[in-house]
């Protein structure tokens, strides 16, 4: 480090020299990094590589139902008034219809419905197109009866940006799309 | 330690220990607002006219909301002391970029967990892989998680600096993927659209929000404070140490053998270049 | 008050951790504090630590 050209050699090195991290410290850090750089690989592979992620409206649902066939997907909406409960395969479940702007998708959820699920207020559920009629249709007042239905297991709701508490300009159907 | 002052430590000044007391009372009326005087999110629905909303959930807005600006706030900071590093080449700016930094990646931290408290009851779920704006939180947390972590990895302090300067400019570009995720890809994303920018909220509502955001901000200026401070002292300790090591085997070697080993010569063709 | 326990959860979370890193700062910097000559404290006052 020292430049000691024309003199003797130095017997004593006192250059100051930069603090580094303990070794055991600097081998941490390496491996944390590392972690750190395969979780954002993980995180980009896990939502990239997934199209089921992707939200249909419920209009592009019933577009692509044959396209999608018996594959797994997400469909944003609006349920309407009428929710039954019901059994399906011994299990329970909520009956009801889907709509997004003016199209309408019957739906067969199984297991609890979310804490916040109502009619009028937009969901996004995840499952399959089903051959057939959903049991108890006869009860749903604006059912699609066209011969389909979403049976879904998975469903989390989607809440509008209003926070006024006379705003509600949520649409009668639509709004979720 | 050599050159160890024994006067009682500290890091603080008069200046930030008001600002800590104001943030700590500011913490506490924020509180009685969001808890006591705002009302829950209940209201009529137009169409079936049923109650709905977030109900009481509604008051994790006035936490989650302001930690998630700061946040992006303290990352914005980092990148421009990082632009400092690159540029200007001085401590200063490392000090600051590193102390916004550590910062932001606590409010990172805090966002994601808040978040996902907040969804739970509102959403119906914890988490949701394929959100985009969650995920592009995370990746900004693992981003700056990396930062933190690449601090300790070199031994080279200058190389170090300038190697996490440009890992900050490089993670920042993330701020606008999360910020406008949710306009650019409304069918990925559970969250809601902009309520501030379409101005869904008012009165009582609207000020608590404001009043969050001045809270958090003042915490997040105190934390930056202190932890700059801390950044500067870590600095001052080890120069410190240094020069007292330099004085100590000064004392301890006679001057011709000091000069013989900092190349101190009385040929001027030995001296060092500067 | 509906949701109580996310709410307790949510903000007593970020207290605990926000309040945990402010008292863990203080203390490092009382720490180093004591390690350096009052003129070289605060970064107002100090003359600077430059290594460049």
């Amino acid at each position: 480090m020292t430049d000691d050209a024309g003199s003797e050699p130095p017997s004593l090195d006192l250059t100051p020299r930069p603090a580094r991290p303990a070794a055991g410290n600097r081998r941490g850090a390496i491996a944390l990094l590392l972690l750190l750089v395969g979780g954002i690989i993980f995180v980009l592979l896990r939502t990239l590589g997934d199209a089921s992620l992707f939200f249909y409206d419920v209009a592009e649902a019933v577009d692509l139902r044959s396209d999608l066939g018996d594959s797994r997907f997400r469909v944003v909406g609006t349920p309407q008034p009428g929710l039954l409960v019901t059994e399906l395969d011994g299990a329970s479940a909520v009956v009801f219809t889907l709509c997004a702007d003016d199209v309408l998708a019957d739906v067969v959820h199984l297991g609890d419905p979310a804490e916040l699920f109502q009619a009028g207020v937009p969901v996004v559920l995840q499952g399959a197109w089903t051959a057939g009629r959903p049991p108890d249709m006869a009860g749903l007042p604006d059912a699609a009866g066209d011969g389909w239905y979403l049976r879904t297991d998975h469903m989390v709701v989607k809440h509008d940006n209003d926070y006024r508490s006379d705003g509600a300009e949520l649409e009668p159907c639509g709004a979720g799309g | 330690m050599a050159g160890r002052d024994e006067t009682p430590g500290t890091t603080g000044s008069r200046g930030s220990r008001l600002l800590g007391c104001v943030a700590l009372a500011s913490l506490g009326v924020l509180g009685v607002l969001a808890f006591v005087l705002t009302g829950p999110d209940v209201r009529i629905h137009p169409t079936t006219g049923e109650e709905f909303g977030q109900f009481d959930a509604v008051r994790m807005l006035y936490l989650h909301v302001p930690m998630a600006i700061l946040m992006y706030a303290s990352f914005l900071l980092c990148a421009v002391a990082s632009v400092g590093v690159l540029v200007k080449r001085t401590p200063w700016w490392d000090v600051m970029a590193h102390s916004t930094a550590e910062v932001g990646t606590v409010l990172c931290g805090l966002v994601l967990v808040t978040g996902s408290i907040w969804g739970r009851p509102v959403w119906n779920t914890w988490w949701e892989w394929g959100d985009v704006r969650l995920m592009t939180t995370l990746v900004l947390f693992l981003l700056f998680a990396g930062y933190l972590a690449l601090r300790g990895t070199t031994s080279d302090p200058r190389r170090q600096e300038r190697q996490a300067a440009v890992v900050a400019l490089v993670a920042v570009l993330d701020i606008p993927l999360v910020n406008r995720s949710v306009e650019w890809w409304e069918n990925r994303t559970l969250h809601q659209r902009s309520t501030l920018e379409e101005l869904k909220i008012e009165d009582l509502t609207l000020f608590t929000l404001m009043f969050g955001f001045l809270t958090f901000g003042l915490v997040v200026w105190w934390l930056t404070l202190q932890r700059f401070r801390v950044g500067w002292l870590e600095r001052a300790a080890i120069d410190h140490a240094v020069g007292s090591a330099i004085a100590e085997r000064r004392s301890e070697t006679s001057a011709v053998e000091l000069d013989a080993a900092i190349g101190v010569s009385d040929d001027p063709a030995g001296e060092e270049s500067p | 008050m509906t949701h109580l326990g996310y709410l307790v959860a949510g903000w007593g979370i970020s207290l605990v951790v926000l309040g945990g890193y402010a008292l863990r700062l203080v203390r490092r910097g009382r720490s180093l504090s004591a390690e350096v000559p009052e003129d070289r404290r605060r970064w107002l006052e100090s003359p600077g630590t430059d290594r460049d």
